[in-house]
């Protein structure tokens, strides 16, 4: 019995627990005890929640989501779990109880102080902090936030339904060596043999279940998935479902998910859900307290529940009258039968006078009266003026076979068609629903949710976990999860950035390159295909041993990206480049192979292979002598050359490089190898000062010494083009400096227009590229594309921020700031 | 020679993790000691060749796309019509590069890019269905069968090189978050981390 704690509904509740009892028989079962919408009932095993709380008296459950109706069986709730999960949105009928259950309308109180509520709940929050009244945050898990996972099956046959034609397919197609999976929404397996005694094959109802049910067990090519609704399906062969595990199931083992959203994959599909359920068309036909005979046979055979105290039978056909006897088997007299046929056969009329049911031939129900739940009906004679006659029942049991001529038509009140699909378009009130319905069919179309998971897109460096052990902040860049900076306790990122950069200017630093694209081509035709792609170098006439640096062009002309190409052995070369350019390196490279003859080639992005290593700074060499001694032996390497070398058992490729403007070499090895060439840098360079700079520093290097990035060729933050038609220039900034020092006042997109400074003249002549912070120059660098490019050396230009106006006075200088004397490759 | 680190070091540790079981229902295994060689051939295997590599490593034929053929100290794959790629044993691997001419094909080692993990227990094509779109019943991915196919996006070479085990080799990049994912997946069997 329910413990109620405010008194309208004390009241409500104890006028309806008056009208009892509504269980048929629980005499000896042990109870099970859950609450909804947080109030204590009791069920008995094998309850559904519907179920159990109509053998409670409770008959409205909630509100529809579209019409906010209000609802039986058919309402939604949302189970609450220990620990916060929540399961979303699933129909009272289809929740099995269980000890502890805690189920809440989805919808839910009454229409005016939900609606009320919807529109108040979101502004609150900001209210009470308006008012600064310190606010508890409940911190809990939300629709959707369940745990999902998601399954692909494959199959020769899905069977969806287990009623007595679902099971008999499925063993006829195992019996046949076929793989079959049954989709089943119920917790049991049966369909109508659960509560419809009609005997199959020879055998009552429950014993070819049975005999069924063990055949399929025993055979290993079946699959029953209980629980599971199927959703849609796509096409002939994919049906996707919902699989809902047993709450209780997690009590014994915390790591099963919620649900399930499982992909099935069949050679042959069969539907076998039963005969749709129809409905007469009457004013508030979608009551709770009206049922299809199906739902009131399951609730009282299966669930021994009545649907009402006071029942009517409201039908058109002879096969409907078995719910009669069925009713006075379990002790309940229905109140009225009321058949919509003009002539009803004597065996009809007998079977009522036995049961001493009043029975109305040709007579039709024109509404439900009730607010939330059946209170009664008005019908009447099918004849025009018929007088109307009010009945009092909480319950209407409606059988329409609606292959008969003379259905009755609908009577007055709003009526629309409600569903659109050939086989159920019919006639509905606004609204209304069957009461308690099965799924009579798969909808073809897309599913709504995702039905595959995706795993993190980003790739680790083989130096992560040596970084992340050196306290580096990690960040996603260019789909790379690579060291942003290493700050020390308390330290700005900007400020961060700034030290690093400096340690490599002025002693040594060691930045991680291996999120670079590296590009490997071997194959006796390398030489001349590389001809075709950057014909600026003499492949041919590259000795081994040497890089070479080249613009690669799309097969258009465009000029995509800057790479080093390195000559590994007589047809062997690597192509590497800065890591924003490695999907165009590998994108241009196939389709040049796609597009020419060559075909004794194989190139294979190898950037998993290798970890590398950028070591940089006048230090540089002083920490190479005493890690890598091996690699300076004989001689120094020469610039854009590289030495490979094995040094105790560490295969190690080592170049001299012009990344930073510096001294600069890149160290490769291969990728499992990587924290063994970190400790020994790190280790030997210590005497030096070797300090481990991130992404940000790396980048401040990079801007200083004009080295480009995919930001100078394509697409710049604001979404322009920065077009290579514009030469590159760098720009300082000659504004006063600002306040804030950890703020850097020019930024990718910014444009650059002509004037002095007062105002702006005339539409944008450039665009920043790339814009850092510069430790070296104390104060702000960037690189970008200008109109008029190397004639506008020295002159002075307005930055403009076009999405705040912010605008910063630069002055146009060559795009390499250091080392400052040199001539830039860009010129 | 010095051993690979694994790209699961620190988070691949051994012992029995999630549901209680008598038995656990997914093992796994990363295997640390292997070479991986990706081949090209530039034309059909030559009678030359097929015949060294027969007496080097016991090669008879090609294997068929998407299919795996054992060889002495490893296994020739071919995952689908044009890669081809050997997975075993360093010496083998190096037998099999050094038999290749220039003028026959080339090959890419790949030992370091890429993560070697088995998958084996009475659960383990159930986790793979977990991510893995592909038929993985028996009739559909035999034994020897090898196909590149994915797991939420990362990419992947899958092979059954018995009937109760799976291979996997993913890139060296993405094998961290492959694993989270699969040992997360593989709590509700209960599995066995095994060195």
């Amino acid at each position: 019995m329910p413990r109620l704690r405010i008194w309208p509904f004390t009241l409500l509740r104890r006028k309806k627990e008056a009208r009892g009892p509504w269980r048929c028989d629980a005499a000896g079962i042990s109870p099970i005890r859950f609450r909804f919408n947080g109030w204590r009932f009791t069920g008995v095993p094998g309850d559904t929640l519907a179920s159990a709380l109509m053998a409670n008296g409770m008959s409205r459950l909630g509100r529809s989501a579209r019409y906010r109706r209000p609802r039986g069986g058919t309402a939604m709730v949302r189970l609450r779990l220990p620990g916060g999960d929540v399961v979303p949105l699933v129909p009272a009928f289809d929740v099995e109880i269980y000890h502890g259950l805690n189920a809440w309308s989805a919808y839910w109180p009454l229409r005016p102080a939900e609606t009320l509520y919807g529109r108040l709940k979101d502004r609150i929050p900001a209210l009470l902090q308006r008012l600064r009244i310190p606010v508890r945050r409940r911190i809990r898990k939300e629709k959707g936030a369940a745990d999902v996972e998601y399954l692909a099956l494959h199959t020769d046959l899905v069977v969806v339904g287990s009623g007595p034609a679902g099971l008999r397919r499925a063993l006829d197609a195992a019996r046949a060596g076929r793989d079959v999976i049954i989709v089943e929404r119920d917790f049991e397996v049966g369909g109508r043999l659960l509560y419809d005694p009609a005997p199959v094959e020879g055998l009552s109802a429950a014993e070819w279940r049975r005999a069924v049910l063990d055949e399929l067990a025993a055979n290993p090519r079946v699959t029953i998935l209980m629980r599971t609704t199927a959703i849609s399906r796509g096409g002939t062969t994919r049906l996707f479902a919902v699989e809902r595990l047993p709450v209780p199931a997690r009590r014994g083992n915390p790591y099963l998910p919620l649900m399930r959203r499982i992909t099935i994959t069949a050679a042959e599909m069969a539907f076998e859900t039963g005969d749709p359920q129809h409905s007469f068309i009457f004013k508030n036909n979608d009551l709770p307290g009206i049922f299809h005979i199906r739902d009131a046979l399951s609730l009282m055979v299966r669930h021994a529940v009545f649907p009402g105290r006071r029942v009517v039978l409201y039908c058109n056909h002879d096969d409907a009258y078995r719910f009669v006897e069925a009713a006075g088997n379990y002790g309940l007299r229905l109140a009225a039968i009321i058949d919509a046929r003009a002539a009803v056969p004597a065996p009809c009329h007998r079977l009522a006078r036995a049961a001493g049911v009043p029975l109305y031939p040709h007579h039709e129900v024109v509404k439900a009266r009730g607010a939330g739940a059946l209170r009664g009906i008005v019908f009447r004679k099918r004849e025009v003026g018929a007088l109307h006659v009010r009945f009092d029942c909480d319950a209407l049991v409606q059988s329409v076979d609606p292959s008969l001529d003379d259905l009755p038509l609908p009577v007055g009140g709003k009526i629309r068609k409600a569903f659109a699909s050939p086989r159920e378009e019919r006639l509905f009130t606004p609204g209304a629903a069957p009461h308690v319905t099965e799924a009579v069919d798969v909808p073809e179309r897309a599913p709504g949710e995702p039905w595959s998971e995706l795993l993190p897109s980003f790739r680790l460096t083989p130096f992560r976990a040596a970084f992340e052990k050196a306290g580096a902040r990690m960040v996603v860049r260019a789909g790379w999860h690579v060291a942003e900076s290493f700050p020390i306790s308390g330290e700005a990122a900007i400020a961060t950035a700034r030290r690093e950069a400096l340690a490599a200017r002025e002693k040594a630093a060691l930045a991680d390159l291996s999120a670079s694209g590296r590009l490997e081509l071997l194959g006796p035709e390398t030489g001349e295909f590389l001809a075709v792609i950057a014909p600026a170098v003499d492949w041919a006439e590259m000795p081994v041993g040497a890089i070479a640096t080249l613009p690669l062009a799309a097969p258009g002309g465009e000029t995509v990206a800057e790479l080093f190409g390195w000559r590994l052995g007589e047809d062997h070369y690597l192509l590497t480049c800065h890591q924003s350019f490695s999907g165009k390196l590998v994108e241009t490279v196939k389709t040049y192979f796609e597009s020419t003859d060559y075909s004794r080639i194989l190139f294979r992005d190898v950037s998993d292979d290798s970890a590398a290593l950028l070591l940089a700074g006048p230090r540089a060499e002083a920490v190479l002598n005493r890690a890598l001694p091996l690699a300076v032996m004989d001689e120094p390497l020469a610039p854009m050359t590289f030495r490979r070398f094995t040094q105790d058992g560490l295969a190690i490729t080592l170049a001299r490089l012009d990344l930073t403007g510096g001294v600069g070499y890149g160290i490769y090895t291969g990728a499992g190898h990587a924290d063994f060439l970190a400790d020994l840098l790190l280790e030997k360079g210590r005497d030096q000062h070797l300090t481990l700079i991130g992404a940000l520093a790396a980048d401040i290097l990079r801007i200083e010494a004009g080295g480009l990035s995919a930001a100078e060729f394509g697409p710049v933050a604001n979404g322009r083009e920065a077009g290579l038609t514009r030469p590159l220039v760098g720009l300082r900034v000659v504004s006063p400096p600002s306040e804030n020092a950890n703020v850097t006042r020019l930024a990718p997109g910014m444009t650059l227009h002509e004037g002095d400074g007062q105002e702006i003249v005339g539409a944008a002549i450039g665009v920043i590229t790339s814009a850092c912070q510069s430790p070296l120059f104390a104060g702000d660098i960037a690189l970008a594309r200008l109109d008029g490019g190397d004639a506008r050396h020295g002159s002075a230009l307005r930055a403009v921020d076009p999405a705040t106006g912010h605008v910063v006075d630069v002055r146009v200088g060559p795009p390499r700031f250091y080392p400052p004397a040199r001539e830039t490759r860009h010129a | 020679m010095l051993e690979r680190n694994s790209p699961l070091s620190g988070e691949r540790i051994h012992g029995r993790f999630g549901a209680d079981a008598e038995k656990p229902g997914v093992i796994f295994q990363e295997i640390k000691d292997f070479s991986y060689l990706e081949i090209a051939l530039w034309g059909a295997l030559g009678e030359d060749l097929e015949s060294r590599l027969g007496e080097l490593l016991g090669v008879r034929s090609l294997p068929e796309p998407g299919r795996m053929t054992p060889l002495q100290g490893g296994v020739l794959l071919r995952p689908d019509e044009v890669a081809l790629a050997f997975l075993g044993r360093v010496a083998a691997a190096d037998i099999l590069a050094a038999t290749l001419t220039p003028e026959e094909g080339a090959c890419v080692v790949r030992s370091h890019g890429v993560c070697y993990l088995r998958i084996g227990g009475p659960n383990a094509r159930d986790l793979l269905a977990r991510g893995i779109r592909l038929d993985l019943r028996e009739a559909a991915f035999p034994m020897m069968t090898a196909a590149m196919t994915d797991i939420g996006g990362i990419g992947l070479l899958l092979m059954r090189p018995d009937a109760a085990q799976y291979d996997l080799l993913v890139a060296r990049s993405r094998a961290l978050p492959l694993w989270r994912w699969l040992t997360a997946r593989a709590a509700q069997f209960g599995y066995e981390v095994r060195s």
